[in-house]
């Protein structure tokens, strides 16, 4: 029984030396001063976090990073307000960066830099986010046995020919949010609502599991096309399993609506918080993050396009080619995305 | 009893007040009006939503409560091959978070997996549809990560039992396995029911399981109304609601219970005795054992391996390390502090013989209920008014950075918060078995309060409160939703690391994280196995 009590009383003596020493370590680290920049992140890819090793190499300037849903992270910016940390809020959609923006969480910048370099489609004119990254939302397909010539596009995903074959994750996921609410942007919610139930009417099993289970369902015959990211299909055929290397070069892959408005694609990119403690080191990381060679890797490694003209792709990318992409203004992703989720939930779209 | 406001009385209402704080801070909310997503939901998804909520809670629930009953009966009163091994072993599923298990299994059958591969060879098939992702699947994946909860506080439960009572009933002419029945399983009541609730909770919480095999729960709809339509408030509402009902639950429990006492007031009363049983028998009783440990943890464990063998050049690195013992420090410091004011809450509430002050314990452990997401939310509001209203105070930026949301103090508080329950349920359901003559007569004799607590009542929680130790320490291990939202900058745990490479859809990279959380948890189990069989002997 002794020990026991023994044990009890160190475990209590232990904590509260750590709590104790927790709070010496917080103030040793303030006094240091230090060039720093704060990021709420919601990209999770391991290339970031070297990219940003290089970038304090190169300029001094320590990057502090906290990662979670965008949703959350704003969120959190909003109850922090004035006396937030935050310099920049990075995320994977264009629907949040706008809803930062609305909450008024943002601050608009001036660079030429970046004014330059990021196309006018994938930035908020007035500068309070920029697209850093783009991805498409693309088509592929049982290459055994749908024939490329009569690959669908968005809209005949709803035809009859494809009644029970089609393969798609749930309306929670952001990526599907967004192209309906590009739909609704340009065809009105009356158009946008006819495709989500012809979609659901259309498809295969319930919505479930991710992008990469689709197109392993497509191998295992339970549909024959399915709506995926652009960098997913790449990811397979970039894996290490053998088996699902298989699956990814066995999918045909379709830019959907080539004769008409494009291919839907979506941002990741950033914008600086309004109550930024550091703003020129936010401005100066994101010149860095679209300066041309940083593109190459940051884009590439996840298999994602670069924003900015001229840097080179990787080769799963260029190997696709060139495709014409649907220029709805990304700001009008966030606007609609609440009337798509509405949508979904009408359509029946789980 | 009688109602006093002594010191005790004080103390326990002061750390009740401390999980209530980001209660209220939300309860608050449920009167805002409705806004129209509301109705929205009420309108297309809700009843579906809660159909399946009540489901698969339900259908988890009751597997859990077969798999943790029988596996707790059959290692208190039989001796077999294995039973001491199984003892022990039967906590590990627990170390598997239900999101990993969920991915797991689909993992090891779907398409590009070898067991699909392999058969389709066999077979000489091309394609071939095999679906784990169901509902049924899901239940019995959920159900056997959870039993442990069961088996935990059942077998504590059981080894407190005394055996007169089991004796009159053999003596009687009943069987073993009808006195199970009419005797021990009645007697067990407060224990299988904190073991359920705490069952249903964990249901109730999860999200990445249930999301990623379609299946669509009242807790999805919360995060959809939040993150989706961008309503917090409707959100905090949602669960709100959520909790109401479990609390209502636990009331109705609490007065079906009444007057009963589960205290055996026979002190001289000897523990159960194990039948030694051989060949068949035992065989049955060894599968009984044997299957939830091997759906919950040995195949998962082995293809959890597999894939990490597969990956570990890509994730295993300095970075991978600090993940290590980032989660390892977090997770022992939050566990002790808040076994800590367990042990001084559940002890005040005895000392202080004040209903009501029991009443607010019971209350107290409703923070587990609230969504991982929406917890953290709850504490943001008050760590960020300190933060802000005091900040203007005192300059001293310093001293508040401590104080602020991000920093260790406002996550250990959360985990604090959300986990509290784990410690007070089998402590409540320990002490419930001892009779307060006990304490009377060491006061009787003397001893002051605090002497009985280190003399009488520390001895006798010992066991529960190890349990409780475990089960907080795994369970911060694999926290994600709480961790990720209160975090420091740069500080990252392997859960949350792994949670982000599943996201990312590198399912085999993710598995050497969690295979770590796993490893991670059996070295607190089987220390503290080796301690409590020690002092045993």
């Amino acid at each position: 029984m002794l020990k026991f009590s023994k044990l009890f009383l160190i475990i209590s003596l232990f904590s509260f030396i750590a709590c104790n020493n927790h709070s010496k370590d917080e103030g040793n680290t303030e006094k240091v001063e230090q060039k720093e920049v704060n990021l709420y992140s919601d990209r999770h890819y391991e290339v970031d976090n070297e990219i940003f090793e290089e970038f304090t190499k190169e300029t001094g300037i320590k990057v502090n990073i906290i990662r979670a849903k965008a949703d959350e992270l704003i969120n959190r910016l909003e109850q922090e307000g004035a006396n937030s940390p935050a310099d920049l809020l990075i995320t994977v959609d264009a629907g949040r960066l706008y809803r930062a923006q609305e909450k008024g969480l943002l601050q608009a910048i001036n660079s030429e830099k970046l004014n330059n370099s990021i196309p006018n489609q994938f930035r908020n004119p007035e500068g309070y986010w920029f697209g850093l990254t783009y991805r498409a939302r693309i088509i592929v397909y049982n290459s055994q046995k749908v024939d490329p010539a009569t690959a669908p596009t968005y809209e005949s995903l709803t035809n009859p020919e494809w009644q029970g074959k089609v393969l798609v994750r749930s309306s929670e996921n952001i990526y599907n949010q967004s192209l309906l609410a590009s739909m609704i942007a340009t065809q009105g919610a009356d158009k946008a609502k006819e495709w989500a139930t012809g979609v659901v009417r259309n498809m295969a099993r319930n919505p479930k599991g991710n992008d990469r289970d689709q197109m392993k369902s497509i191998m295992a015959g339970v549909g024959d096309v399915a709506l995926v990211n652009s960098y997913y299909v790449a990811n397979m055929i970039n894996s290490d399993d053998s088996a699902q290397q298989a699956v990814g070069k066995a999918m045909g892959v379709i830019f959907p609506n080539q004769d008409d408005r494009g291919t839907h694609v979506n941002i990741s990119g950033a914008g600086v918080t309004k109550s930024s403690p550091n703003k020129d080191h936010a401005v100066q990381l994101l010149e860095y993050l679209t300066s041309k060679d940083v593109q190459e890797k940051f884009a590439g490694a996840n298999y994602e396009y670069p924003v900015v003209a001229g840097v080179k792709k990787s080769i799963i990318l260029e190997s696709w080619g060139e495709f014409k992409i649907d220029t709805v203004n990304m700001a009008l992703l966030g606007k609609y995305n609440r009337d798509a989720i509405m949508t979904f939930n009408e359509a029946g779209w789980q | 009893m009688t109602r006093q406001y002594n010191i005790w009385f004080w103390i326990s209402a002061f750390i009740t007040t401390l999980v209530l704080i980001p209660i209220v801070t939300l309860f608050v909310n449920i009167f805002s009006a409705d806004s129209e997503v509301w109705d929205h939901l009420v309108e297309t998804v809700l009843t579906s939503y809660i159909t399946n909520t009540l489901l698969v809670a339900l259908g988890t629930v009751l597997l859990a409560l077969i798999f943790g009953i029988s596996t707790a009966w059959c290692v208190s009163v039989f001796n077999f091959p294995g039973r001491k091994f199984f003892s022990w072993a039967l906590i590990l599923p627990l170390s598997i978070p239900g999101y990993v298990a969920a991915y797991t299994y689909a993992g090891i059958f779907d398409f590009t997996s070898p067991v699909q591969t392999y058969t389709r060879d066999l077979l000489g098939i091309q394609t071939m549809n095999f679906d784990v992702m169901t509902m049924e699947n899901i239940i019995l994946i959920l159900s056997v990560c959870l039993f442990p909860y069961v088996y935990i506080i059942c077998k504590n439960s059981f080894s407190k039992q005394s055996s007169d009572m089991l004796d009159a009933a053999r003596i009687l002419g009943q069987s073993k396995l009808k006195s199970f029945f009419t005797i021990a399983l009645p007697l067990a009541r407060p224990a299988i029911v904190s073991g359920a609730v705490i069952v249903i909770m964990e249901v109730l919480n999860d999200y990445g399981a249930m999301k990623y095999y379609g299946i669509n729960t009242f807790t999805v709809s919360i995060c959809q109304v939040w993150f989706s339509f961008n309503d917090v408030n409707s959100a905090i509402k949602l669960s709100m609601y959520l909790m109401l009902i479990v609390l209502i639950f636990i009331v109705i429990e609490l007065l079906f219970r009444g007057r009963a006492k589960y205290s055996s007031s026979n002190s001289s009363s000897k523990p159960l005795e194990r039948t030694r049983l051989k060949g068949f028998q035992a065989f049955i009783i060894f599968l009984i054992c044997f299957t939830p440990l091997l759906i919950g943890f040995i195949i998962p464990v082995i293809q959890l391996t597999a894939w990490s063998c597969q990956t570990a050049h890509k994730v295993i690195n300095k970075a991978f390390w600090q993940l290590v013992q980032n989660s390892f420090l977090l997770a022992i410091f939050a566990s002790a502090f808040t076994v800590l004011l367990g042990i001084l809450l559940t002890f005040s509430v005895r000392a202080s013989k004040n209903k009501l002050s029991k009443l607010l314990s019971k209350v107290a452990s409703i923070g587990y209920i609230l969504p991982g997401a929406v917890a953290a939310v709850g504490v943001i509001i008050p760590f960020i008014f300190i933060h802000n209203n005091l900040i203007q105070l005192i300059k001293g930026y310093d001293i508040m950075r401590g104080l602020i949301v991000g920093s260790f103090i406002a996550l250990g508080f959360a985990y604090f918060v959300r986990f509290l329950v784990l410690a007070l349920n089998p402590m409540d359901s320990t002490m419930e078995k001892v009779s307060s003559n006990i304490d009377d007569a060491a006061r009787v004799l003397g001893a002051s309060n605090l002497k009985t607590f280190f003399k009488i009542n520390l001895p006798i929680l010992k066991n529960a409160i190890l349990g409780a130790f475990i089960l907080i320490f795994v369970n911060v291990l694999k926290e994600i939703p709480l961790t990720i939202i209160l975090r420091p900058f740069n500080f990252d745990t392997l859960a949350i690391k792994g949670f982000e490479l599943a996201k990312n859809e590198q399912i085999a990279e993710s598995a050497n994280l969690s295979l770590i959380i796993v490893i991670a948890g059996l070295i607190p189990i089987l220390f503290l196995n080796k301690l409590m069989t020690e002092q045993k002997g």
